[in-house]
């Protein structure tokens, strides 16, 4: 096993190396013309609709332009040459495919009709006038010029279905995957990781201690410290995958290995959903006495800021032991984000987005003992869907990550 | 004919079950039910091999089982399986 396991690291490693000598695929160069660099990624559909739109356009020019193009989903050093120039300009969102025409640049493509007409109308205007080739600039390492690269209106909506990805799914329905909106996507996908009434139960049990003791004071503020330090551990759980993939996403064996993480996670779902006979499963006695006995303990502390502590440190390593075991969906949704291009701000909204939805039962429970000093229950007759619908969902992006990874880019 | 019924505090199905049950024994106050916390009878949960809670044991006089459900079941099943066993 063990030899096994070495071979297959060494294989990785003089693969990634072996890509790493690959030459950049470099048209032309040079001072006199107006330098047109296209980054884009091999398999995605938007880079091939702008490859074949600059192809068309780009000989009316002749001898005005010169081309360059960098594919940086096999290409480390193109890759690198893309971190660089996006982070000499400051430039956040990165995604292909990404036109710079001298120090102007446009993100992503929508249309001939759309975007096509734009970068035509840049390429005319920066003829007129005098724009300087930065990314080769970058490349040289030569002194990049004061002004700003200028962004030109970013049409970032055009994300359009290459093919469609049908997900036959009980009581939804028919879902085309491509052709989910991103905050439906997040809504969806968020809804799925988060609804597992059997997961709430250390919730549950504080709120019913909290009760049990009488003191609206303790369950207001313990309760909400409990869910807001599990919110914000989630968070910063999405954050990291995120820029995780941010960085190194394109790269297409840790698309293979999020494609392996996510079937085992798909079939590990539907395993529990169909084992299910309708309740909540009894597992791991002795950790469920160890932490109820936590919170027995926390709760009935005198002092007010060490239940605080307590409660935020129960938070925190019961959510890291939740994550470790579910990282599944966040880890596919965090990958899919990372291929859109959106700012920053942008990003961790979406985040931001996917936590609330996937607290939204934990906020309700919260909410109810709040106002009626009694624990409600939530139905868990729809978790089993809910395991089957999200088990297919991540098996089917695990398979499509593996085989055919184009199809989940949404840039 | 007696139910014995298998909850916990912290398991959401049981919370929505246990009003259903209120109803259920109104209802017909003739028919016996036993509550038990898993956290307390583990030794019980473990005679009758319960995996997963809420757990509603349907017992003859004898003591013999005649049936079980698992999780959230509406209030018209539960009424047939009583029905159905209570001469039992």
């Amino acid at each position: 096993m063990r030899r096994i396991l070495i071979s297959f690291i060494v294989l990785i490693a003089l693969f990634t190396s072996c890509l790493a000598f690959i030459p950049p695929t470099i048209k032309a160069e040079s001072q006199d013309k107006l330098a047109i660099n296209l980054f884009w990624g091999e398999g995605c559909p938007h880079c091939a609709k702008e490859k074949a739109y600059l192809s068309k356009i780009l000989p009316e020019y002749e001898d005005k332009v010169s081309f360059t193009d960098y594919e940086i989903y096999y290409d480390f050093e193109n890759s690198e040459l893309f971190v660089n120039v996006l982070e000499q300009l400051k430039i956040d969102g990165a995604g292909v495919p990404f036109l710079f025409i001298g120090d102007k640049y446009y993100v992503g493509y929508g249309s001939d009709d759309t975007t096509g007409v734009v970068i035509k109308n840049m390429i005319d205007s920066c003829l007129e006038s005098s724009c300087p080739d930065i990314v080769t600039s970058i490349k040289n390492g030569a002194p990049i010029p004061e002004q700003d690269p200028e962004p030109e209106e970013q049409n970032l909506a055009n994300i359009e279905p290459s093919s469609s990805i049908y997900l036959e799914a009980p009581i939804l329905g028919n879902i085309d995957l491509k052709s989910l909106s991103l905050p439906l996507a997040t809504i969806l996908i968020a809804a799925m990781d988060g609804f597992n009434p059997c997961a709430m139960w250390i919730l549950i049990f504080l709120i019913t201690m909290l009760i049990n003791m009488k003191d609206r004071k303790r369950l207001y503020i313990l309760g909400s410290t409990f869910i807001i330090t599990s919110g914000l551990i989630y968070f910063i759980f999405l954050a990291a995958w995120f820029n995780f993939f941010q960085f190194l996403g394109y790269v297409t064996w840790i698309k293979f290995i999020i494609g392996v993480v996510a079937i085992v996670s798909g079939v590990l779902h539907l395993k529990n959903a169909l084992s299910s006979k309708g309740g909540c499963k009894a597992t791991n006695e002795e950790q469920r006495e160890s932490i109820m006995d936590r919170i027995k303990k926390t709760i009935s502390t005198k002092s007010f800021a060490l239940s605080m502590i307590g409660i935020i440190s129960l938070a925190i390593s019961v959510n890291l032991i939740e994550l470790v075991c579910s990282a599944g969906l966040p880890a596919v949704y965090t990958n899919l984000l990372s291929t859109i291009s959106l700012s920053t701000w942008q990003y961790y909204s979406y985040l931001a987005l996917y936590i609330l939805i996937f607290m939204l039962d934990d906020l309700f429970i919260f909410f109810m003992a709040v106002r009626t000093l009694e624990v409600t229950g939530i139905t868990s007759k729809y978790s089993k869907w809910s395991s089957i619908i999200g088990g297919i969902l991540i098996l089917i992006i695990g398979i499509i990550l593996i085989f055919k990874p184009e199809l989940l880019m949404f840039g | 004919m007696k139910v014995l019924k298998f909850g916990a505090v912290w398991c959401p199905g049981c919370l929505v079950m246990r009003p259903l049950w209120q109803e259920i024994e109104k209802e017909w106050p003739e028919l016996l039910t036993e509550y038990y916390d898993v956290d307390e009878n583990k030794e019980l949960v473990k005679a009758y091999a319960i995996k997963e809670f809420p757990c509603f044991i349907f017992l003859s006089k004898d003591n013999t089982e005649l049936h079980r459900e698992y999780g959230e079941v509406s209030k018209d099943k539960l009424i047939k399986f009583i029905e159905q066993y209570q001469a039992q």
